[in-house]
């Protein structure tokens, strides 16, 4: 059931509530235009599109938009802009003064960072400093609704998994909605896109795994 | 005897709704009261230059009306009635979003007049609610706006130009329409758009151009609320056609 902002939701004490909502008197009410299911005692009410907030410890995809004298300035698809500082980014000694910070990473280049921290005023903290983190080579990137994530990955990875096996795809999803893929080919990672644009329009839809996953044997040797 | 476009005097004007028409916006709407026809665009939120009052998001607002979307052409740019309008829709808005959840970001949205016949900001904020809602961002329910209003001596709902211009004076020497005095009664028109919070029966503007006894304006606000209730069900459907009419891929 799809429900809109100013939806009430009934509800009794035995049963817990997840989700985006707000609560009011004794009422829920939905908050934004989200998808609500009802598994035994368990209500689940997650939104079907929206904006990437920022929580520590998640990994995301960013964008270098501006190179200054101690870090990056890097675009995390949200409300809020992330820094990369140079610390945080490389083990190598480097003399600020005398070195040029865009011999490692310059403007519209691709990290995957983790946030590291968040302050109240909303200056995100960046790190590169964890295994498998650093500068995305190749590949392509496509970007989706935030909220869409969970789905794209799926239940244990399932979903990422099928098109990964599938394809014969790299694939590293950010938490902020960026999609990071290598193939072998450019047309298989054009399919990959192809079926991510799917997911996210479809994403209230039941069983997509197994639909995709005909969808993409389908038109592989197409 | 109905009203000059054959409506009962508690009816509304055709809506019709069509949602994300633009593809690089978060979220957009046209919303249509008849020949009224507004487009509502939201961009955003996205990252504001200041640091200082983060503790709040900030919620910008800029209604415009196409030269071509009045009778005569309109000089084309925000005058002082636009900047005016600009605020009000966003005054009307703003106590439905919660802001505080979106601390130090701007949240654009742009109000375009396609067709003007009376009601525009009533239009203007019904669009605006539905795109903020489909661009996600977190609201107490959606604003509805309509307007009420008092032709001659009747209360009526969504009010048309021609209503709105109403004067039995003028009238009565029109042959043709001299017959609608007899319907609406000696006066002039009164206007009352007004935003409406459903879900808490509130309203977050009310306005008043001309003249209303206490009595009839009681009647004709509690008239609104009713409607809003109506137009807001109008709103879900239209929103649950959109995700329900995605098909899934031909395999």
């Amino acid at each position: 059931m799809i429900l809109i902002p100013g939806d009430p939701i009934n509800i009794n004490k035995n049963i817990k509530v997840i989700g985006d909502f707000y609560r009011k008197d004794d009422s829920i009410f939905a908050k934004t235009i989200s998808l609500f299911e009802s598994k035994n005692f368990l209500m689940k009410i997650t939104p079907l599109n929206g904006i990437y907030i920022p929580k520590k410890g998640d990994s995301i995809i960013g964008k270098v938009i501006d190179v200054y004298a101690n870090g990056w300035l890097i675009d995390i698809n949200s409300p809020y802009v992330g820094f990369l500082l140079v610390k945080d980014a490389t083990d190598r000694f480097l003399d600020v003064s005398k070195d040029d910070l865009n011999n490692i990473l310059t403007y519209g280049d691709f990290v995957l960072a983790k946030i590291s921290n968040v302050m109240k005023n909303k200056i995100i903290n960046l790190t590169m400093k964890e295994r498998g983190l650093g500068k995305l080579d190749g590949g392509v990137i496509v970007s989706i609704s935030p909220k869409k994530v969970p789905r794209v990955i799926g239940k244990n990875s399932s979903m990422m998994n099928t098109i990964k096996s599938v394809l014969n795809v790299d694939m590293i999803v950010g938490q902020n909605g960026r999609i990071w893929i290598r193939g072998k080919d450019r047309r298989s990672e054009l399919l990959a896109i192809e079926a991510i644009k799917i997911i996210e329009k479809q994403s209230h839809r039941k069983r997509l795994t197994i639909t995709i996953k005909k969808f993409l044997e389908k038109n592989k040797n197409a | 005897m109905p009203r000059f476009d054959g409506r009962e005097w508690n009816e509304i004007r055709k809506i019709s709704i069509e949602l994300d028409i633009v593809p690089n916006a978060a979220g957009s709407a046209i919303f249509k009261f008849g020949e009224t026809w507004a487009l509502a665009i939201v961009d955003g939120p996205k990252p504001g230059k200041m640091s200082a009052g983060f503790e709040e998001g900030l919620l910008r607002v800029r209604y415009d009306m196409l030269p071509f979307s009045v009778p005569e052409r309109k000089k084309p740019g925000q005058g002082r009635r636009e900047i005016e309008l600009s605020e009000i829709i966003q005054r009307a808005l703003k106590p439905a979003i919660f802001l505080d959840e979106l601390h130090g970001s701007i949240i654009d949205v742009y109000v375009q007049i396609l067709n003007a016949d009376a009601g525009t900001r009533t239009a203007g904020i019904n669009a605006a609610s539905l795109a903020l809602a489909l661009a996600g961002i977190p609201m107490k329910d959606l604003v509805i706006a309509v307007a009420v209003g008092k032709v001659g001596e009747r209360i009526v709902i969504d009010l048309n130009k021609e209503e709105e211009d109403y004067d039995s004076e003028k009238l009565k020497n029109d042959p043709e329409k001299s017959k609608f005095i007899e319907y609406y009664g000696e006066g002039k028109a009164t206007d009352i758009p007004v935003a409406i919070l459903p879900s808490e029966r509130k309203f977050t503007i009310i306005q008043l151009d001309g003249e209303i006894e206490r009595e009839n304006l009681k009647k004709a606000l509690n008239l609104a609320l009713e409607k809003s209730i109506e137009i807001r069900e109008i709103m879900k459907k239209a929103i649950l056609n959109k995700y329900e009419s995605l098909k899934l891929p031909r395999i």
